[in-house]
């Protein structure tokens, strides 16, 4: 049975299924006498990289608004942040230390002591690919720069895996915007649209699976695995992300504002935790590409219900545990199927849809990504390892340790020599990680320029809300930016008339104030005053009015803003 | 059409499809493939079994994560 959309699909306002990621790596440090060194790790690197407080904690000493009130009542420490701010950065083990990039409008952050790296706002499979290969680099300069600075014997490693292989896992999110509407449909009103997206995303592993020596989490004993976080999932849905993980996370927060519109065609935030950390081209563009398309699918309600599983969290297990990709997991509807022939069946259902022009205006280049899974979807079926393994990580994980072992026949799945070069194969160090060396030797079948990755290392999407947040970060002194989030910056400084200002810009929707939103103010505009206002910015006066030239007790800030990042932003 | 039928239809396509291949796609095949082009991976695979992986392991354990 296929629920149908209904006759006037026009009735639901179409939403480009915007991504964004929140990736945690894996960091320790070596040759320290104590174990357990992620904290020390991921402080190191985070202090390599430049990025801007997400709230500054600051106040004004005149200003009788309760949170100005409250913090000057904590005394300043000595590097200028009250200690209120340092005790509240302390105990969000999940949230600490975070900085948004001036770069790329991206953000980075210490999460239970793993560097988590969170990706601007991207329209497109190509841009999520370019971006996640660019915040990487800017993870392995910050790598390199605290390694500079340890001392002789020590070294701080960097791996993009999932999973330390003792039992303890780190999750690759990725994020798409979707309607109120049809996260409703997904977990409050139409249970079968999530066990279809589970159905999906159980499958899924065959081409976003990184590979894995191994089980945890108590899963039985297998010598090679498809996914790094396969075993650890234990929950069909669920708001948890540390523990009982669900296939399908159900947190609701959508990052578009405070007063979000609350229609029905309000956007909303669909968190995906299901997904591996991955590296090459095709397995990064295919696990985005495929995703918006299948969300584009459950947002027309084009859902074929004889697709789901009968139990998705089995299935995943068994389908992760056989790289051979023969075993077969049950259909609610009654036959049995190998996680290929049912991605196959999920790409007819899109090929139709996509026909109907159901991803148009919502998924980018779409005929690309489809004939990208489908030849890829065929060669698994065919096991074109060769082919394969220049696209999906965990065939070449796979093929690069069989043959480590046919070489060394001392060597088999259990040694310890196997296992590290699991963790070698995802290290950003540029000499030891083996898919850096893969892609120095030409075995990587690229999807995206090596200009467009350059180009995110230093600059933001220009089709979302990113690109003004980087340029806002640029441009305006850094004293005057007051908060940074996803959809909102607050700012604190004097106008010309030396009155004090705070300002907040809401970015509330992710495809709001992009380059060509913005450009012309920022070009036009000579003070952060105006620049605000043109923005559309809610300002209001603090206090009473200074005499011109007196300096601010607290806040430093006049209002500038920095001519040589507008002139850059209007070329 | 219905789902046992697309899955027969779908088997069957791939059957004939996997006997004309399967000869040039067996594992085998791509690892003497492999021999000839490893080179930077193969001097990386060298330093890290040169290395000491019980160390390396036991120093990468990472309590916590999502």
């Amino acid at each position: 049975m296929t629920v149908k959309a209904t006759k006037s699909g026009s009735r639901h306002a179409k939403t480009p299924i915007v991504c964004g990621a929140d990736i945690e790596l894996g960091n320790f440090v070596r040759g320290l006498p104590e174990k357990g060194t992620g904290a020390y790790a991921s402080k190191l690197l985070l202090s390599e990289i430049e990025g801007y407080p997400g709230s500054r904690m600051t106040f004004f000493a005149d200003c009788q608004c309760q949170s100005c009130r409250a913090a000057r009542k904590t005394k300043r420490s000595g590097n200028g942040f009250p200690r209120l701010a340092q005790k509240a950065q302390i105990i969000n083990p999940q949230d600490w230390g975070r900085k948004f990039l001036p770069a790329n409008g991206g953000c980075a952050y210490i999460d239970m002591d793993h560097l988590e790296l969170c990706l601007p706002e991207v329209t497109n499979a190509y841009d999520h690919v370019a971006a996640w290969h660019a915040m990487l680099r800017i993870a392995r300069k910050a790598m390199n720069g605290a390694n500079a600075k340890l001392p002789d014997g020590q070294s701080l490693e960097l791996l993009v895996n999932n999973s330390d292989g003792f039992g303890h896992s780190y999750g690759s999110h990725l994020n798409f915007l979707v309607t109120r509407r049809t996260w409703d449909n997904l977990f409050k009103r139409k249970m079968q649209y999530l066990l279809w997206l589970a159905a999906f995303q159980a499958s899924s592993i065959v081409f976003t699976g990184q590979g894995k020596v191994g089980s945890e989490n108590g899963a039985p004993k297998v010598d090679f695995q498809i996914a790094q976080r396969a075993d650890f999932f234990e929950r069909l849905v669920g708001t948890q992300t540390t523990h009982h993980r669900p296939i399908v996370n159900s947190r609701d927060e959508p990052l578009c504002g405070s007063d979000v519109e609350k229609g029905r065609d309000a956007p909303a935030r669909l968190h995906v935790i299901f997904f591996d950390n991955t590296l090459n081209h095709t397995a990064c563009f295919l696990k985005v590409g495929v995703m918006q398309i299948v969300l584009a699918m459950i947002e027309a309600e084009q859902v074929n219900l004889e697709l789901l599983l009968d139990d998705p969290l089995e299935a995943v297990h068994q389908w992760s545990h056989d790289p051979t990709l023969q075993t077969e997991s049950r259909l609610a509807a009654g036959p049995s199927v190998t996680a290929v022939e049912l991605q196959l069946l999920f790409l007819e259902e899109a090929h139709r849809f996509v026909a109907d022009g159901g991803c148009e205006g919502i998924v980018p280049r779409t005929q690309e990504i489809l004939e990208l899974w489908e030849d890829t979807l065929l060669k698994l079926h065919r096991r074109d390892w060769s082919a394969l393994e220049r696209r999906l990580d965990w065939v070449l994980k796979r093929m690069l340790l069989e043959r480590v072992m046919i070489a060394r026949p001392k060597l088999n799945w259990s040694s310890p020599e196997i296992k590290h070069l699991d963790h070698s194969y995802a290290s950003l160090d540029s000499d030891e990680g083996l898919y850096s060396q893969c892609e120095r030797d030409n075995r990587i079948e690229r999807i995206v320029a090596e200009d467009r990755i350059a180009y995110f290392e230093s600059g933001p999407p220009e089709d979302t809300r990113a690109w003004t947040r980087a340029m806002l970060l640029r441009t305006v002194e850094e004293e005057a930016i007051w908060q940074v989030d996803w959809h909102e910056m607050s700012f604190a400084y004097r106008d010309q008339s030396n009155r004090q200002r705070r300002s907040k810009l809401e970015l509330s929707h992710p495809l709001s104030l992009t380059r060509e939103d913005t450009q012309e103010a920022f070009a036009a505009s000579k003070t952060l005053d105006e620049l605000l206002q043109r923005l559309g910015a809610a300002q209001s006066v603090m206090g009473k009015r200074r005499r011109l030239g007196s300096k601010p007790k607290v806040l430093g800030a006049n209002g500038r803003i920095n001519k040589r990042s507008i002139r850059a932003v209007a070329e | 059409m219905q789902l046992r039928e697309r899955l027969a239809r779908l088997r069957g396509s791939i059957a004939a499809d996997a006997d004309d291949n399967a000869a040039q796609n067996e594992l085998e095949s791509s690892r003497h493939e492999a021999d000839v082009l490893l080179s930077a991976a193969d001097r990386a695979i060298d330093r890290t079994l040169s290395s000491n992986s019980e160390a390396f392991l036991s120093e990468c354990v990472q309590e916590g994560g999502q």
